[in-house]
């Protein structure tokens, strides 16, 4: 695959690389995680992506991209709703509306150091996680409907969590336009058990102290400092999500075959915005996108309870307010300039994460002067960062920056490297305890199977995509 | 345990047919073990075979997806390609 640098930290995937471009891509990175890019062909399906109708300026990529089915993971691509532009469930993913949730604390380091081990085996045993486990609440069907309706509202409203945890959520905690009658009965299904648990795979809980602040004035603005204790949560929509993407891939392949619309691989699958399937899909979606951030708020408050059992305080004095929640597999429909002109576009971010700046009219007030916070997740026992929007980053990837430390080896190739046991007693020599339900998986999880997140935020940073806030480093993971 | 899927193509039967094995699995506890279905007419039925038991070791198969997927027949037998997301 052909490629031109534009400038130290953009790339160019020429038009004509794959037959049917309709635009560029346009890859942020540095020459290292350039080459991973492309060895892993992940690249490749930047320029598919560029096929889908509608497209406009280019198809994405964050620096921490790599593989994905069809899409690739860390693309952005956006589409023309009023110019054919189209919604494609492949380009949200199955997991939607997996996202990082950042809880502080007025702890320090010292503070838990000798409570660690207990603290680990709490959450351990009280947080629902691994392969389709009950999560903390049990909703019927119509409890269900009210959470995919509500999102956090909907738990705040029985009175777990808080009221001021919603305005420190993307969307203000609920996204609009939800149809939960649009979700078939089997993502009901799924569903309804397991609001409330971490899941398996990639997905953890992480003890984590502040160990750098970059930027002082926006730390102070998202209540964060040096030495203090963090809980970063990292989970999605569950079984329902899956259930809602498995549903929809079938309708588009149709769909898509109806409008005389082709693409490189299926799972691209896609149909014009305004056809009736894709107004469902998005109600749908929404619905499964509000089920995954109230997922998240039940975590963080169950989070919240295990704290308070073992420093015998509640969460409340210890502090345990929200420093934000994030999704990094979603499609919205949201205003940018294209050519000087407002349009109204579809947003799929799949594998990246939302950075509106500051002034943003869709952020809540106490974000309007620094932009909103961006939560970046770690490979395990790496470090973690806080990032900010940036105005500069509107136009160059419609807000967006990446989402983690994307993934440089494969599944199997890490568990080959080392066992999970072993890895355990690795991460803890170096200060690091590490709980998890499946140890023999472990090791895919392992800090070498996954990119340097540091030098992706550098290259965010650089390209103006978002900027460094905050680094924190791990004392404990919990692991789904 | 029966099973009648719909699909343009074979291979979107296939991904329909493990689709069902998956929800078998995770909805009943039931693990398909093979199929006995006859296909007509983007239609496959017939049954699924089943042994009540825990998941295989290794990665929890969390759906079928449709990249790359394909069935197509050469030289008087059948290839598959089907990625999961684990």
């Amino acid at each position: 695959m052909k490629t031109r640098k534009i400038s130290d930290f953009l790339w160019e995937v020429p038009q004509g690389e794959v037959a049917g471009m309709r635009v560029p891509g346009r890859v942020f990175a540095d020459e290292t995680l350039l080459e991973k890019a492309r060895a892993d062909r992940a690249l490749e399906q930047v320029a598919n992506v560029a096929t889908l109708p509608g497209i406009v300026k280019a198809s994405f990529a964050m620096p921490d991209i790599h593989w994905g089915y069809g899409f690739p993971v860390g693309g952005v691509a956006a589409t023309d709703v009023d110019a054919g532009g189209v919604v494609s469930p492949g380009g949200v993913g199955f997991d939607i509306c997996c996202g990082v949730r950042l809880l502080r604390s007025e702890l320090t380091a010292d503070d838990v150091r000798g409570r660690l081990k207990e603290l680990v085996a709490v959450l351990g045993r009280r947080i629902p996680r691994g392969v389709g486990t009950k999560g903390l609440l049990r909703l019927d069907r119509e409890g269900l409907a009210r959470v995919m309706r509500d999102g956090v509202y909907a738990p705040i409203a029985d009175g777990i969590g808080w009221e001021s945890d919603a305005e420190r959520c993307e969307d203000q905690g609920r996204l609009e336009g939800a149809e939960p009658a649009a979700v078939s009965d089997r993502a009901y299904e799924r569903g309804a058990p397991q609001c409330g648990s971490l899941g398996a795979g990639n997905h953890f809980l992480e003890v984590q102290v502040v160990d750098e602040i970059f930027d002082p004035p926006a730390a102070e603005a998202f209540e964060i400092r040096v030495d203090q204790v963090c809980v970063m949560i990292h989970s999605g929509s569950r079984g329902l999500g899956h259930q809602v993407c498995t549903d929809e891939l079938k309708v588009f392949d149709r769909l898509m075959r109806r409008e005389g619309i082709s693409v490189p691989d299926r799972q691209l699958a896609c149909g014009p915005v305004t056809a009736p399937e894709a107004e469902r899909y998005l109600g749908a979606m929404t619905a499964a996108a509000n089920f995954a951030r109230a997922n998240r708020h039940v975590l963080a408050d169950g989070v919240r309870r295990c704290f308070a059992e073992v420093f015998r305080r509640d969460a409340a004095s210890l502090g345990m307010r929200l420093v934000y929640d994030v999704a990094h597999n979603l499609a919205k429909l949201e205003r940018h300039e294209v050519d000087g002109i407002g349009r109204t576009l579809c947003v799929h971010r799949k594998g990246a994460t939302r950075a509106f700046g500051p002034g943003h009219p869709e952020l809540a007030d106490r974000y309007r002067a620094t932009g909103q916070p961006v939560i970046i997740p770690g490979s395990m026992g790496s470090a973690s960062f806080v990032l900010c929007g940036t105005e500069e980053g509107r136009d160059a990837a419609f807000g967006s920056t990446c989402h983690g430390a994307g993934r440089a080896m494969s599944r199997t190739q890490a568990r080959k490297r080392m066992g999970g046991r072993e890895l355990a007693a690795e991460l803890e020599r170096g200060g690091v305890l590490v709980d998890a339900t499946q140890w023999g998986l472990l090791a895919e999880e392992a800090p070498y199977a996954y990119k340097d997140v540091a030098a992706v935020v550098d290259v965010c940073e650089g390209a103006g995509l978002s900027r460094k806030v905050a680094r924190l480093r791990p004392l404990a993971v919990v692991k789904g | 345990v029966p099973v009648a899927v719909e699909g343009e193509d074979r291979a979107l039967l296939l991904a329909a047919l493990l689709d069902e094995a998956l929800w078998t699995f995770e909805s009943r506890g039931e693990l398909a073990v093979g199929a006995d279905v006859a296909v007509s007419e983007g239609r496959a039925q017939g049954e699924l075979l089943v042994a009540r038991g825990t998941a295989p070791a290794g990665p929890q198969i969390k759906a079928v997806t449709f990249h790359q997927l394909d069935v197509t027949e050469r030289a008087g037998a059948w290839h598959a390609t089907v990625y999961f997301d684990v």
